[in-house]
């Protein structure tokens, strides 16, 4: 008698513990796709700023215009992936490409002769300046949240 | 060479370590109380202690905020009127997955110093020195916010209202102990029991304030640790733990009590203490703090 309430016990057990980690992989999971949103919020205000800053820049002929016009297809591509839904890797890839580009101007700006005259151009790069920062933050809060669902679930597998 | 994430879990391991002990001295407490004053009822003595201690700590819980920034003569700030701190708190709740961005308050006074407040997340609140703003540049005082963020983000304020209402019982209760050794003939207890419930009375106490103390040095490391895991840049925090500490001048409105909340001893100024290892003070030695953030 004793002998099958053990056994009965320890399943019992068994199955506790995969409930319990189960659920926790789900809530990690949710937490990464709600630090993708958050990216999201970031990357959304930027495409909102940007066409604002390539009008001025070009404007001012403070920059390339081959950056210029790189950046307004690499926007339009990426809202369109937006749009569509496409993975994060995906979509990874074309953004980093705009943070690229938005580096590249910001270098071109400051070497301007006249920028501290250009009032709208610098309130402008400000803006930039701190959205890169944002999209940073809000990307390394994401890669923690990755973090831990891939320990949880390399843990889980092993296990 | 310890990563972040090694320190941050060694350190939660420690408190935990810190927690069980405290636990202990306080069963301990209980037993002894239990077996000199059995036909008092040593637990009510115990019960009585941590109630009176519970409501002060409590109401210190729910107030501290308000209360310390009243003392410490803050104004609350919004985005407007100090965009550029606002920011830097703003994108550090970002990363930290924030929703409520605590709420932000300047303190005049030349000495470089911030703290923070607030029994969780939505009700809590950073103060800053106008000392602070104008002798850091951003990135130091990205480490700082981003110090007293972790604070916050590890419910650092909660635990040490717990550790302070612990103390306060056993301090009480210790208080109890010895002037009813001074004043009692009891006919229960033996002499030797007698003077051991007395040197008891004494040192725990005594034991508890350092415990505490050890539990707050704990709290400041991991606070710094998780301040570099969120900013990725330990060496912001690190220079401006370097230029506060060389800093002269005094908080002028800083108490004792709250001293735990700040980033830096305020008080330790005062009694010309220069930073060194010493199991009394709230915060650990400032070269330790900046030797381990270089070291990540």
């Amino acid at each position: 008698m004793t002998t099958s309430l053990i056994v009965l016990g320890a399943i019992a057990l068994l199955i506790g513990f995969i409930w319990i980690t189960y659920n926790k992989l789900i809530t990690l999971r949710m937490r990464v796709k709600e630090a993708w949103a958050d990216i999201d919020v970031q990357l959304k205000k930027r495409y909102d700023l940007l066409p604002d800053l390539i009008e001025t820049a070009r404007k001012a002929t403070a920059v390339d215009e081959d950056i210029l016009t790189k950046v307004t297809k690499l926007r339009s591509s990426a809202m369109e992936d937006a749009t569509k839904g496409k993975s994060v890797e995906e979509r990874g890839k074309i953004e980093n490409q705009i943070s690229n580009a938005m580096r590249s101007i910001k270098i071109q700006v400051e070497a301007y002769p006249d920028i501290k005259s250009h009032g709208e151009l610098n309130n402008l790069m400000e803006k930039v300046t701190d959205i890169e920062e944002k999209i940073a933050y809000a990307r390394r809060f994401y890669n923690g949240n990755i973090l831990s669902y891939n320990t949880q679930l390399s843990s889980f597998q092993l296990s | 060479m310890k990563t972040i994430y090694d320190q941050i879990a060694e350190n939660k391991r420690k408190t935990l370590l810190i927690s069980v002990f405290f636990i202990l001295i306080i069963s301990l407490l209980g037993y002894v109380l239990g077996a000199i004053y059995t036909y008092d009822g040593g637990i009510s003595i115990m019960i009585v202690a941590m109630i009176f201690s519970s409501i002060s700590a409590l109401i210190t819980y729910f107030v501290s905020d308000k209360a310390v920034l009243a003392i410490s003569d803050a104004r609350k700030v919004n985005a407007k009127e100090s965009p550029l701190v606002y920011s830097i708190l703003e994108n550090l709740c970002i990363g930290a997955g924030l929703k409520e961005i605590p709420a932000l308050y300047v303190i005049n006074d030349s000495a470089p110093n911030a703290f923070a407040t607030g029994r969780d997340p939505s009700h809590s609140a950073i103060a800053v020195t106008t000392g602070l703003l104008n002798k850091l540049d951003k990135r130091e005082i990205e480490g700082v916010l981003a110090h007293e963020l972790s604070h916050i983000r590890n419910y650092d304020i909660r635990l040490m209202t717990f550790v302070i209402i612990l103390v306060g019982t056993i301090s009480i209760i210790g208080n109890i102990m010895f002037r009813r050794s001074i004043f009692r003939d009891d006919k229960n207890s033996g002499g030797m029991f007698l003077i051991f419930g007395l040197i008891f009375a004494i040192i725990t106490p005594i034991l508890a304030k350092l415990i505490q103390l050890a539990m707050s040095r704990n709290r400041e490391f991991l606070a710094d640790a998780s301040a570099a895991l969120l900013t990725r840049d330990p060496e912001g925090l690190a220079s401006a733990l370097e230029k506060i500490s060389m800093d002269q001048n005094e908080l002028h409105s800083a108490e004792p009590t709250t001293a735990y909340l700040y980033i830096e001893d305020p008080i330790k100024k005062k009694k010309g203490m220069f930073g060194g290892s010493s199991i009394w003070q709230t915060h650990p030695p400032i070269q330790e703090r900046i030797k381990r953030l270089r070291s990540m």
